[in-house]
């Protein structure tokens, strides 16, 4: 790699903080748009339309070891308003043998919820649960029985078997959601945003997100390095130098591709850090694998580039149309900041499935998450990484044949510093 | 041809550019003095010519004099306006042409390009009309007019440059290198334009590299070199200026020791090197009398082993009136370099 | 003063308010044929923003399932969160526009080489502005209108509701300030050696805080402050209010209208202002052309 490249960049700063800059200013509007959507503050603001106001003076109290505790706060941090304590528990090994539920694998052993809540002394409220089946199954709701709740911490247990017989497990349920009743059983409140704590989404979805970011973060770079670094070369008119030197002029590409990779990396890792404060940390599994199914997808996604170097070489001005027009097709497309079932499923299957890059999105976070329940979307993970792996491989040999006929094709018609 | 009253008169004008120079923790500011306290009058009518090498203060002069920057002191009246006060009617005296064949939108054809210029001088719609269909057929541009200029070659870009310059038919004319990428049948088309344009009695400044050309077209020449007018002159006047009489120049292998044999004898001037490629020297000996030391220079050329490819008494050029004025020959760049690195040192 | 040498005449320059009129025109013109000589630019400009919208929507959908149109009610006061997203969009791509045809356009003639020819023209520096505003103007209203029709047909929304002719009026007067704003930029970004990154970063800092995405409220104070001095917030907003049921930031429209009116008053004289420091300097040191 030449240092040289690398002093260049640092040179700089603007150009290439520019595109990360943009795409990560993206990303966290995306975050922010779901936060519109998802906002738990409604669920907090309709507690506080009822006679239930007024609760929690002192909501962390009753945090104990041993329990896996959600704290509903406002979106930005503001302070919490109540509490929510969820036990899982599995009969076979007893109370809180799991602490996390983020890292449980098998769910089918879990047969009860145990809900704690705090409510504030002298309110009382009729509470159940309902849970949400897959909703790929088209599965309905399921409402437990009506428990009285008392003021004060109280525990209420529900059974999982009681809602949809006895092969319910809670790996069917997408989410859960506590509904509190007055005296006459009409419905007070709903606590909608428990799901954000079972189902693959929450830390999970900040994963999801963050870690689509990282491969499109490398795949905005080398598509404008490498693809229209050549277009501006041709403008400034110094490409037809770069021929003339005895220097190999693919060595010069490649170099300059492996300092943008560092920069990438410590940018990357750097965002990563900075959501994972932000989101409450982001799932982690098997790095190796997350960085040997990265390699292959960059390495991929290289050929893409010089087949779109030798393309710019051939279209000219429209080139920087060409590379604004693919960042946002592959942004969407390849489902780089959310899941693929967010798109139609249309889209999906004539779209995203034929686009190489997406097995590399769904594999390379599916790994990181941990394969929560409905990961990986497109395929089953080992096709995936058979996709993954072929692409990887011959991608980069394809791109570069086709880079060098039609460079060839421009030096017999001499159009290399045309512009 | 008479001389008349000046069109064109330059008072005191400098012009000091300052740069930030970028060392090693310190920012240092660098004055460089392009112009210093020019002035000149420019008589209706003529073809002048402003001679000098690269960084000299040609461009700077005819950019003061375009409006297109400010001189940092003195002033300059244009056809009966004054440059600083009546700027708009300054530039509406004189066409120019400036960058080559920059300065041309590349995505408009080159009737697109005449006519947006045409109304940005305030030709009314139909004149403008007249006037482009006038130049298509003076300067021979029916064959690219209505392409894209991109798909132009140089000298193609360079007439509609010129085509531009002419379209507002303006008492004066800017010609800044104008022939520099035209071939040779477009550089004498050209010339032969500029002197029928004179004819009808516009004025004309003209600024080459090229001696011949300016020796061939213009009535009267200024050399400038740093920031000064070291020569002002009809071509012949300023030739005969120079006392020697006559140029020798020779071309070959010629050893440095050589070289400075050749000062040695009596009635050579100096000796300059104008050109120095792949080991061959071509040296101007500018002395006395060059039947007289001719021989001397063949004797002490043959002495220090020196080929000789080629030898020419010369008449004496333009080029040699700078160098006799300058000791120094006119290729050579003087403009000042500054690039961080060195200043870092 | 009497002048020291002779007048002869200025060419064929007629100097009248129609050749100052045609001046503006032909600027116009001469753009439009310039874009539409770059394949697909114009196109892309009314994509974008469709684009840019379908991904919240997407996004929101994916998360809140069935619950999203009550979840965006409640956090934003309309559960129409397809024209919501798109109404953003489409003011950003106003915004992007204006920042580049206007703010970009000294340094891109710098580039092109083309200043020199403008500046040595007799044509006022404010018939050719005029031009080029115009233009831009024209450009991002073309942007705006079709972005809008096309994402609603796309996302099968209604444009017809609310009062449309309300917020046609925040559209014309948010731009107005805009131009003000990309002058000031143009200014700035002709020191910079990277300007097009640099302009590259800010249309997406100014899409973050003006809500595109999002209402602004979401914000910590000191990043709403920032975000409400900045006139295309009150732009967007002013057009969702009068569209859907979001609340206007001051209660009602005219005191939200009359801060965008304020700003439009102010800003383009600060523009200009900024504009003839900035030509100046230029003439004075470097020359125009250089940079």
């Amino acid at each position: 790699m030449s240092k040289k490249t690398i002093v260049e960049f640092s040179r700089y700063p603007l150009s290439f903080g520019a595109i990360f800059l943009q795409i990560f200013l993206m990303v966290l509007m995306f975050m922010f748009a779901v936060f519109a959507f998802s906002s738990p503050t409604q669920a907090l603001d309709s507690f506080e339309d009822t006679s239930l106001s007024g609760w929690a003076e002192d909501p962390f109290s009753h945090v104990g070891e041993g329990e896996f505790h959600h704290i509903l706060t406002g979106p930005y941090g503001e302070e919490p308003s109540m509490a929510i304590f969820l036990n899982l528990t599995d009969p076979a090994h007893g109370y809180g043998v799991e602490k996390n539920p983020e890292g449980v694998s098998d769910w089918t052993a879990f047969k009860q919820i145990e809900v704690s809540l705090y409510m504030s002394n002298g309110t009382t409220a009729g509470v159940s649960i309902q849970l949400r089946g897959d909703s790929a199954l088209n599965e309905t709701w399921w409402e437990s029985d009506i428990v009285g709740f008392g003021g004060g911490q109280d525990t209420l247990v529900f059974n999982i078997t009681d809602f949809g017989g006895e092969n319910r497990t809670l790996e069917s349920v997408d989410s859960l959601s506590i509904r509190f009743q007055n005296a006459d059983n009409g419905t007070v409140a709903y606590l909608t945003q428990v799901d954000m704590v079972l189902t693959p989404q929450g830390t999970k979805l900040a994963g999801v997100m963050m870690y689509g970011f990282v491969i499109f973060i490398f795949l905005s770079f080398i598509l404008w390095e490498v693809g229209f670094s050549i277009r501006e070369e041709q403008f400034r008119g110094t490409l037809e130098s770069l021929y003339l030197s005895p220097a190999n002029k693919f060595s010069n590409l490649i170099s300059r591709v492996f300092a943008i990779f560092m920069w990438i990396a410590v940018i990357a890792s750097i965002a990563l850090v900075v959501v994972s404060n932000i989101a409450g940390g982001l799932p982690l599994n098997n790095i190796a694998l997350a960085f040997l199914i990265l390699f292959l997808t960059v390495s991929g996604i290289l050929g893409m580039a010089f087949f779109i170097a030798g393309l710019t070489i051939r279209i000219k001005e429209s080139a920087a149309l060409l590379v604004n027009f693919l960042q946002f097709f592959f942004m969407i497309f390849c489902a780089a900041f959310f899941p693929f079932r967010a798109l139609p499923s249309v889209v999906v299957d004539y779209v995203s499935r034929w686009i190489p890059v997406s097995y590399g999105v769904d594999a390379f976070r599916s790994v990181l998450i941990g394969f929560p329940k409905g990961y990986p979307e497109l395929l089953p993970f080992e096709i995936e990484m058979v996709v993954v792996v072929l692409f990887g491989i011959l991608s980069p040999l394809l791109g570069y044949l086709y880079y060098v006929h039609s460079e060839k094709k421009a030096r017999i018609q001499g159009t290399l510093s045309e512009y | 041809m008479t001389m008349s009253d000046p069109i064109i008169a330059i008072e005191n004008i400098s012009k000091t550019f300052t740069s930030k120079e970028r060392g090693k923790g310190r920012k240092r500011k660098k004055k460089v003095e392009a112009l210093k306290d020019v002035s000149l009058e420019i008589s209706d009518g003529e073809i002048f010519g402003l001679l000098g090498p690269n960084g000299a203060g040609k461009t700077t002069l005819i950019k003061c004099l375009t409006t297109l920057l400010l001189p940092t002191s003195g002033t300059a009246w244009i056809n009966g306006f004054n440059l600083q006060k009546e700027e708009n009617k300054v530039r509406a005296s004189i066409g120019c042409m400036l960058m080559g064949e920059r300065g041309l939108y590349w995505k408009l054809t080159g009737r697109e390009n005449l006519d947006y210029f045409g109304a940005l001088y305030y030709i009314p719609k139909n004149v403008r009309r007249e006037r482009i269909d006038f130049l298509v057929d003076l300067l021979e541009l029916s064959d690219f007019v209505d392409r894209t200029v991109e798909t132009y070659s140089s000298g193609q870009k360079m007439i509609l440059a010129f085509a531009k310059s002419l379209i507002n038919d303006a008492p004066i004319l800017f010609l800044d290198e104008p022939t520099v990428t035209m071939d040779v049948h477009a550089a004498r088309n050209l010339r032969s334009i500029v002197r029928s344009l004179n004819e009808e009695g516009h004025t004309i400044i003209y600024t080459t590299h090229l001696m011949a050309e300016a020796d061939e077209l213009c009535d009267r020449v200024a050399i400038i070199d740093r920031g000064e007018i070291i020569a002002l002159g009809p071509p012949s006047e300023l030739k005969s200026s120079i006392p020697q009489e006559s140029v020798v120049d020779v071309e070959g292998v010629i050893p440095e020791s050589a070289r400075n044999r050749i000062l040695e004898i009596p009635g050579i001037r100096t000796a300059v090197v104008k050109d120095e490629t792949n080991g061959k020297t071509m040296l101007g000996i500018i002395c006395d009398n060059s039947r007289k030391v001719l021989p001397k220079i063949i004797d002490v050329l043959v002495e220090e082993d020196a080929i000789i490819e080629y030898i020419n008494p010369q008449e004496v050029t333009l080029e040699d009136v700078f160098i006799a004025k300058t000791g120094r020959s006119l290729s050579i760049d003087t403009r000042e370099i500054v690039t961080p690195k060195d200043a870092g040192k | 003063m009497t002048a020291k040498t002779v007048h002869k005449n200025l060419g064929l320059s007629e100097m009248s308010w129609r050749s100052s009129l045609g001046v503006t025109k032909t600027v116009l013109i001469a753009r439009f044929k310039i874009v539409l000589r770059y394949k697909g630019a114009i196109v892309f400009d009314m994509i974008l923003p469709v684009i840019l919208a379908a991904l919240p929507i997407l996004l929101g959908v994916a998360i809140a399932g069935q619950a999203a149109a009550q979840n965006f009610k409640d956090a934003t006061g309309t559960e129409n969160y397809k024209l919501y997203m798109l109404i953003g969009a489409s003011t950003f791509i106003v915004v992007t526009l204006m920042l580049w045809l206007v703010g970009y356009w000294i340094r891109r003639e710098m580039e092109t080489g083309t200043l020199e020819s403008v500046y040595a023209s007799p044509a006022k520096r404010v018939e050719v502005l005029s031009g080029v505003t115009l233009y831009a103007l024209i450009r991002s209203l073309m942007a705006f209108a079709f972005a809008m029709v096309v994402g609603s047909l796309i996302f099968q929304v209604d444009l017809f509701q609310g009062e449309l002719a309300l917020a046609l009026v925040f559209v014309v007067i948010g731009i107005i300030p805009l131009w003000g704003i990309s002058f000031a930029f143009g200014a700035l970004i002709l020191k910079v050696k990277e300007a097009d990154s640099l302009i590259q970063v800010m249309q997406w800092v100014v899409a973050f805080f003006m809500g595109i995405f999002f209402p602004i409220t979401v914000f910590p104070p000191f990043l709403r402050f920032v975000a409400l001095s900045f006139p295309p917030t009150w732009m967007t907003n002013g057009v969702r209010a009068s569209l859907l049921d979001v609340a206007y930031f001051f209660g009602t429209w005219y005191f939200d209208l009359a801060v965008l009116l304020a700003f439009a008053a102010v800003l383009p004289l600060v523009g200009y202002t900024v504009f003839l420091k900035t030509e100046s300097r230029i003439k004075k040191n470097e020359g125009v052309g250089q940079f």
